[in-house]
């Protein structure tokens, strides 16, 4: 598997990136969001649950860890794992069920969880970039 | 039946606590055990037990027990009645949370409630979990009743809501991306606070200017009741950020203080607006960051601008916890809304 | 006394009501009265209790006649498990009743005796559970005596082709003590995923002459009766437990140790 870098100029841009990923990623993926505070994870998120089809608010899963919507053409389930202390608890959250099962999962904070990625597992690194509003995708 | 009083036996485990209750007539609070609050140097029955959060299925048998222990307790302590217990026979009604939350969390919580529901034969009552921390208040103030606007602020969720009646409310708004109490650990982090960032901020921000940095306030379209808090989060960082890159040397308690104002400035905005056009002379505060001193203090100010009277829980009754479920699942059966032992665990439950 | 059974490992959930009476030691008596299958996959949680429920009152008896639990703890479904261990501790600290942790690959394998699927010594029965990534939860068992089953392929996780690889080095164990197998009989949703490169595997390592038999769908998955029969067994071994000790038994594999051997098959 290759790595593409985008340029992110602005937030209709991750829109755009987003919506395209949503429509065509395929029931089982797990999509990992590898980025520091405020680089815009849930916002991709947001855009990749409207491309999936989702109807419903996306919101921030930091504090109930796992948000599942049932609205798009298969389940969503987005993780933010940054508040996970250690492999176990992802393990007695049944994260298996969720990343081997028949929805697309968004998992914010991968880094944190590494080795429980799966190995085909699409990941997107987000830095920023010269302006404020610039993100780089790094997607492998 | 205790002493006269129906009794219920709640249980909550939506997301990091296990917690049960024993509450009276909806209002009197025997006992409230949270499993991260549990004194693990009380010995218990001699063994000391491994209380980690969110390790649902190895805390709740014995957070009940305890909750019946401390019940029995307290009841003998009132009575003067020494040996005086209290057992799942002197339980009227089990409640339980069954969301929204964390789906594998809510049903240790709902699988162990439906249990003692067979087992002894009484029924079962659902609660949501939001509501449940509304009726915090009802436990807190005895004198309180319906209708009042109530504002719920916590780490996962911000909402105002209209409650017109013990078991009818409708949510006004919601936040449409972070919780405000999130913000506020974010943000904690990025000043190096430490985690749990709301207390930290609002001890901090007090030796603050809070007009030091102007934080944009985000009221999103006219009349929205609706919350955003992702973008002052960002507005936090770019900013230290920035002030780093120019090497000047940031004002913890000044930025905390500015973002603090920023947050409250909208919530308190939005929250007695909501009051006023919806009439009610009460609005009712709930969840964690109800606890924040400034934003009692800055609610407080606003109400008594406008003769609105204003209610929150204690500190205790704040975060996530059973007697507030126990209180909540009170005024249900009085309105006879009992649930069977089909009931299930929804994540995303509604208000 | 009656002794209610839980089984909540597999999609669909079961509960068995046995009337049983187990003197010094010894099962002296077994009775299946009650049994309900449930019909809706991964339902645990709504249905469970509502099963236990409509088990009793179809027997005329009540929750308080209940003097012990059986549960299959493991291994399975993961919130599968989680909902039966739950609901037993649960029941059981409020009624003040023992319980007995039934090992599911066990219990799925006694089925096959029970059912009489199997009825001779020549058979290794290996129930397999999908555990996804190609990983089973898998064990081998023979026929003892009296409708006892003897564990030949210690229960456990495994790669696919390492079970295989297992049941070859029993076979070959076997012949060698002059107690052969002419063939492995296979049960559990495992089969519904993994048969192909089973019949594959068979080929490649060395066991094209056994038979390899595939379980009807009737007696292919978990069933609370079995999960009974062994807890009265277990129930007159003493080795039953308060709801403080029962735990899940996940079998979980440890997550270095997955990687490993996946590296090393590909």
């Amino acid at each position: 598997m290759g790595t593409s870098i985008i340029k992110i100029k602005n937030e209709h841009e991750t829109e755009a990136f987003g919506r395209k990923l949503g429509a065509s990623v395929k029931a089982g993926t797990v999509i990992a969001l590898i980025g520091d505070l405020g680089t815009g994870k849930t916002t991709l998120t947001k855009y990749i649950a409207a491309g999936l089809g989702v109807t419903e608010q996306i919101t921030s899963p930091t504090f109930t860890i796992i948000k599942e919507y049932r609205t798009g053409r298969c389940p969503l389930f987005h993780f933010d794992v940054y508040r996970i202390g250690d492999i176990d608890e992802m393990y007695e959250l049944g994260y298996e069920e969720y990343f081997f099962g028949d929805g697309v999962c968004i998992v914010e904070w991968a880094d944190l969880i590494e080795e429980l990625i799966p190995e085909d597992a699409l990941t997107i690194r987000i830095t920023r970039g010269e302006g404020e509003e610039e993100r780089i995708y790094e997607v492998t | 039946m205790i002493d006269g009083k129906f009794a219920i036996l709640a249980i909550e485990s939506s997301c990091d606590e296990t917690a049960a209750a024993v509450v009276l007539d909806g209002r009197q609070v025997l006992s409230n055990i949270i499993s991260s609050q549990i004194d693990i140097h009380k010995q218990y029955g001699g063994v000391v037990p491994e209380i980690a959060s969110r390790h649902h299925l190895d805390n709740i048998n014995h957070v009940v027990q305890r909750a019946f222990d401390e019940a029995g307790e307290k009841r003998a302590a009132e009575t003067g009645v020494p040996d005086a217990r209290v057992t799942m026979e002197d339980i009227d009604a089990i409640a339980v949370t069954y969301g929204p939350g964390l789906v594998g969390a809510l049903l240790i919580g709902l699988a162990t409630a439906k249990a003692y529901a067979l087992a002894c034969g009484k029924p079962l009552i659902g609660v949501h979990h939001i509501q449940g921390h509304i009726c915090a208040n009802f436990i807190e103030h005895k004198e309180l009743e319906p209708p009042f606007m109530a504002l719920v602020v916590s780490g996962g969720h911000t909402n105002i809501v209209e409650v017109t009646d013990y078991n009818e409310c409708h949510v006004l708004g919601g936040t449409r991306d972070d919780a405000a109490g999130e913000a506020y650990d974010k943000v904690a982090r990025v000043l190096g606070l430490g985690y749990p960032g709301g207390p930290l901020i609002d001890k901090i921000a007090r030796k603050g200017n809070p007009e030091a940095v102007e934080f944009k306030r985000v009221f999103l379209e006219k009349d929205s009741m609706d919350f955003s808090f992702s973008g002052i989060k960002t507005g936090v960082l770019n900013y230290v950020n920035s002030e780093q890159q120019a090497g000047r040397e940031i004002s913890v308690p000044d930025i905390a203080a500015s973002f603090q104002q920023a947050v409250l400035d909208v919530i308190v905005a939005k929250t007695v607006q909501a009051a006023v056009k919806m009439k009610k002379d009460k609005i009712v505060m709930a969840g964690g960051v109800s606890a924040n001193s400034k934003l009692r203090e800055m609610m407080a100010a606003e109400c008594a601008k406008r003769g609105i009277k204003l209610y929150h829980p204690s500190p205790i009754l704040c975060t996530d916890n059973a007697a507030m479920i126990g209180c909540a699942a009170y005024y249900k059966y009085k309105a006879g809304e009992v649930d069977d032992l089909t009931l299930d665990a929804i994540p995303s439950l509604p208000l | 006394m009656y002794l209610l059974a839980i089984e909540t490992t597999g999609a669909f959930a079961s509960v068995a009501l046995a009337k049983t009476e187990i003197e010094n030691g010894e099962v002296k008596s077994f009775e299946i009265i009650g049994h309900i299958d449930g019909h809706d996959r991964f339902s645990h949680l709504q249905n469970l209790t509502p099963q236990i429920q409509q088990v009793l009152s179809e027997n005329a008896l009540s929750i308080g006649d209940v003097s012990m639990i059986a549960t299959s703890v493991g291994p399975g479904s993961f919130t599968g498990i989680r909902i039966g261990v739950s609901t037993t501790r649960a029941l059981s600290q409020a009624l003040g009743v023992p319980c007995a942790a039934v090992p599911s690959l066990e219990a799925m394998a006694l089925r096959q005796i029970v059912l009489r699927t199997v009825s001779d010594h020549g058979t290794l029965i290996c129930p397999i559970i999908d555990a996804r990534r190609n990983q089973i939860y898998g064990g081998g068992f023979r026929a003892g005596e009296e409708e006892r089953i003897e564990e030949t392929i210690k229960a456990g996780p495994y790669m696919v082709d390492e079970f295989i690889e297992k049941i070859r080095s029993a076979v070959a164990e076997a012949a060698d003590n002059g107690a052969a197998f002419d063939r492995a009989l296979f049960m559990g949703d495992g089969i519904d995923k993994y048969r192909e490169q089973i019949e594959e595997l068979k080929a490649s390592c060395g066991l094209e002459d056994m038979t390899f038999a595939y379980a009807e769908e009737e007696c292919r998955y978990q069933d609370a009766d079995t999960v009974a029969m062994i807890g009265a067994e277990l129930a007159a071994a003493g080795k039953v437990c308060g709801f403080e000790e029962l735990k899940p038994e996940y079998m979980r594999m440890a997550e270095a140790e997955r990687k490993l051997k996946e590296k090393q098959k590909g």
